[in-house]
């Protein structure tokens, strides 16, 4: 998800899930992702996705993600360091 | 009456990442009023360490004694993190703060020690959840 999109279409929803947009379609009217109607098309919110994939808050998610950044050089060290330890 | 505070552990990916990013969740973990978390002596030499390779300064923390035993071996998966559930336990934490989630069997460590492995967003979350 990029930070700066509010909300995304089925179709890029689909794409990013890698699933069909059917499926995407289904799950909105299901109401398992919460999607807002604007005449006939639908909208996901960022926070609405986020909080479904992950089940965090839309700043909690962004905050991980910004964490994420350095998270594989950290881990490298950390791992380098526990095998001299 | 204020409630107490949530003894927590954090394992050194955290604090590390505290360290690197002030907008990341880990450091709003490590400065959140609401938890208390300290680090063991090994932890503390390990920090040491990975803070010269990330070229990072590190910070005086509160440190706990810890004697690595065996027997919480059978918690991890890769025996070097051994010493991170040993000081979880240790500390008696209720909550041991990682992003290393697949390096420890969270369901053992839950039954056996009575700890929940949480990453930093998912313990904000909680926070959250209890307000």
């Amino acid at each position: 998800m990029n930070s700066t999109t509010i909300a995304y279409t089925p179709i890029q929803v689909a794409e990013m899930l890698q699933v069909n947009k059917n499926t995407i379609y289904s799950l909105i009217k299901r109401g398992e992702i919460l999607a807002k109607k604007i005449g006939k098309v639908y909208r996901v919110s960022a926070q609405s996705l986020s909080f479904w994939l992950t089940g965090l808050d839309y700043d909690l998610y962004l905050a991980e993600k910004e964490d994420s950044k350095n998270i594989a050089s950290i881990q490298k060290d950390i791992a380098t360091v526990r095998r001299s330890l | 009456m204020k409630p107490a505070k949530i003894k927590v552990y954090l394992d050194s990916d955290v604090i590390i990442s505290a360290l690197r990013s002030k907008a990341g969740a880990a450091n709003l973990v490590a400065l959140n009023g609401d938890l208390s978390w300290q680090i063991s002596d090994i932890q503390a030499l390990e920090l040491a360490k990975v803070c010269k390779r990330q070229g990072l300064k590190l910070q005086k923390y509160k440190t706990i004694k810890i004697n690595v035993k065996a027997i919480f071996s059978r918690y991890v998966l890769d025996r070097n993190d051994v010493h991170i559930i040993t000081g979880a336990a240790k500390s008696k934490a209720k909550f041991l703060i990682t992003y290393n989630l697949k390096h420890y069997l969270k369901d053992k460590i839950k039954e056996d020690l009575d700890i929940v492995i949480l990453t930093p967003g998912q313990m904000l979350q909680y926070l959250r959840s209890r307000e």
